[in-house]
């Protein structure tokens, strides 16, 4: 308990980030519970006005717009988090193992993820949806989180590659640690905010990615998501005939759950340490960095010297 | 005594070289360096930052491989280990590092710290008997309550404490070395001598062999039978270490001496102007030549430029390299 008040005192964004959040993973959650109706079926009139029996109004088909948002929660999440799983495992197996074993495996690795870096990411992914036809949720998941785990794996194996250098992590290995028992038990957990970070990042991509693939329609079209909620009403030119809330409500619920990421990963930015069990701690991660890196500087510097010496 | 007995440590011309990034030049962190180390005794190993005191630790602990030289540890050559016989060698070899805010990882406990060791070395028949095991440890190193701190985190101890919990790390493993490269340097001078006494207790009562690393003459002097100074990675002199301090022979050790404060030194303002003369520390490397001290040295002669000086015999354990003192000098 006291080391979650530890956690957010002083995170504005992780504390509203976590707020957020999880207000819509649990309202996605109770959908079946909490939507006044049935989100498939026809239940009223077309396009009609927010009222008391229909509080965020009717789409074309007569559906509620608030039942629709619920349920499309679902599946907009489960895309968002399942594909930012899938990129955050790749970052953290790559960027650590690149950095832990290094050489010529760490110069693959990283040629390979520069290479999916530069790949320009969302016009493949467009090409791609388009080529597999009207892709679902667990393709569309799948594709994101092929596509974006390099900017993550770059930051796992820079922070991978600082932790290493950690007396710990020596003095581990002078005990007699396995190597693969140094990387899970030693360092990754030393790696927990910026994992969770990518994470959130991937996520955000994602919920972002989805709704634009299935906003200009390579999505599956029957699945209810905010994305495919939006392009009914664009298809309907719902804004064109007034039903402004039939496309603001799904759009609303992408900005705020994105914004509601974004705050997390902020908040998670800003922990340059660690562990997240108190501030003490933090301004000491931070001395040592401080203290590492002007080691590394010191002996850089004699190395130069000494190529000097010797050409001079 | 030690003359009698058979080292543990038998370290002969000892050179570790540091490739340079985009060179072909390396830089010679050790050049040279032969000691012994004998059960029951501690070493210092002293001199300025940079003089190659760490990468001596690092090379007996294997994290560095050798460039040349003899490594023999219970008269068997130490490279070329592989598997098993780095895990025993593990268990007899351990090392106590400088920075104790570093050398424990901050999302683990002090429990974690001192199980791992003694799962690894199977110290224990099974996980039931650790926490009593655990609680013995750090009751010895007077980290009490025990229960309390095996509980904590890195960051809830203090510096001293910290380094007490390393302590305890070796004497989970029950090492026969601890290669102790700066123990007490980053530690506040009134908990300094705590730590030393534990480490005086493991000496005595473990009959465990320190290698003491540390630029501080002082405590050289309070912990070590005997003692090394290093310069730029050559050993300069060695020998008891009341005779390195009563009676240095190497103008370096003498600079050494000069800074140590109060009561070892009486004329402090000169001796410190003499210190900050001529500070330009070479950096050693493969095709260096001559004795590193040179720069800095008020007794420089042109030979000493040209060839590094032969080992002087100046008593029975007393031993120095520089040309003032080699029959040829003067
Ligand atoms: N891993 C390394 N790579 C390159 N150079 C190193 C490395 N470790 C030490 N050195 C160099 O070796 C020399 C001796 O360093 P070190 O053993 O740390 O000295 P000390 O412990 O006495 O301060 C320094 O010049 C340092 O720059
Ligand atoms: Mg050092």
């Amino acid at each position: 308990m006291k080391s979650i008040f530890a956690f957010y005192r002083g995170n504005t964004p992780a504390l509203m980030g976590s707020i957020i959040v999880f207000t819509f993973i649990l309202l996605s959650a109770l959908a079946p519970w909490i939507a006044p109706y049935d989100a498939e079926k026809r239940v009223a009139r077309g396009h009609q006005p927010p009222s008391a029996e229909h509080i965020l109004g009717t789409t074309r088909s007569g559906k509620d717009v608030l039942s629709q948002v619920l349920y499309a929660g679902r599946i907009s999440l489960t895309v968002g988090f399942a594909s930012g799983l899938i990129a955050t495992v790749i970052a953290v197996l790559l960027g650590v193992t690149s950095a832990y074993v290094g050489g010529r495996v760490d110069a693959f690795l990283m040629f390979l993820t520069n290479v999916f870096l530069v790949l320009p990411g969302l016009p493949l992914i467009v090409v791609l949806a388009a080529f597999l036809g009207e892709v679902g949720p667990l393709s569309i998941a799948l594709i994101l989180g092929l596509f974006g785990w390099p900017g993550g794996a770059r930051v796992m194996r820079a922070q991978a590659l600082s932790i290493r250098e950690k007396e710990f992590v020596t003095a581990a290995e002078v005990i007699g640690e396995s190597k693969w028992r140094i990387v899970v038990v030693e360092i990754l957990p030393n790696m927990v905010s910026l994992i969770v970070g990518t994470f959130t990042g991937a996520a955000l991509g994602a919920v972002m990615g989805q709704a634009a693939l299935e906003f200009i329609g390579l999505g599956d079209p029957n699945v209810i998501s905010w994305g495919t909620m939006l392009f009914w009403a664009q298809n309907n030119s719902a804004l064109i005939v007034g039903a402004w809330w039939d496309a603001i409500v799904p759009g609303v619920a992408i900005a705020v759950f994105a914004m509601g990421l974004a705050l997390l990963n902020m908040g998670m930015d800003q922990i340059s340490n660690p562990q997240l069990k108190g501030s003490k701690n933090l301004k000491q991660w931070k001395k040592l960095n401080d203290e590492l890196q002007a080691n590394r500087k010191k002996k850089q510097e004699s190395r130069k010297i000494a190529g000097e010496v010797v050409e001079g | 005594m030690s003359s009698e007995s058979k080292p543990i440590f038998s370290v002969k011309k000892l050179v570790k070289d540091f490739p340079t990034a985009g060179g072909p030049n390396s830089i010679r962190a050790l050049n040279d360096v032969s000691f012994e180390l004998f059960s029951g005794e501690a070493m210092a190993v002293v001199g300025e930052s940079g003089s190659g005191k760490s990468t001596i630790a690092r090379v007996l602990s294997l994290l560095h491989d050798k460039s040349a030289g003899d490594l023999n540890f219970k008269e068997t050559e130490i490279s070329g280990f592989s598997g098993e016989e780095i895990k025993r060698y593990r268990q007899q070899v351990q090392m106590i590092f400088q920075d104790p805010y570093g050398s424990l990882n901050p999302v683990h406990t002090i429990y974690h710290h001192l199980a791992r060791p003694l799962l690894i070395h199977k110290k224990v028949k099974s996980k039931k008997e650790l926490p009593d095991k655990i609680h013995a440890l750090l009751e010895e190193v007077g980290l009490t309550p025990a229960v309390e701190t095996a509980k904590k985190f890195p960051f809830e101890l203090s510096g001293g404490q910290r380094q007490r919990v390393c302590i305890a790390k070796t004497l989970a493993i029950g090492a026969d070395v601890v290669l102790a490269d700066e123990p007490t340097s980053a530690l506040d001078v009134s908990i300094r001598l705590g730590v030393l006494n534990l480490m005086q207790k493991m000496k005595r009562e473990h009959n465990v062999a320190f290698m003491y690393i540390t630029h501080d003459l002082a405590t050289a002097r309070y912990f070590a039978e005997r003692t090394a100074v290093m310069y730029v990675g050559h050993m300069v002199e060695w020998g008891e270490t009341e005779d390195i301090i009563q009676d240095p022979q190497h103008p370096y050790t003498q600079l050494l001496i000069s800074a140590v404060p109060s009561p070892l030194k009486r004329h402090q303002k000169e001796e410190k102007s003499l210190h900050v003369k001529n500070k330009d520390i070479p950096t050693w490397t493969a095709s260096s030549v001559g004795c590193p001290f040179v720069g800095r040295c008020i007794h420089a002669m042109d030979k000493c430029s040209q060839s590094m000086p032969e080992i002087t015999k100046i008593s029975e354990k007393h031993f120095v390299r520089c040309f003032l003192h080699d029959g040829s000098g003067q």
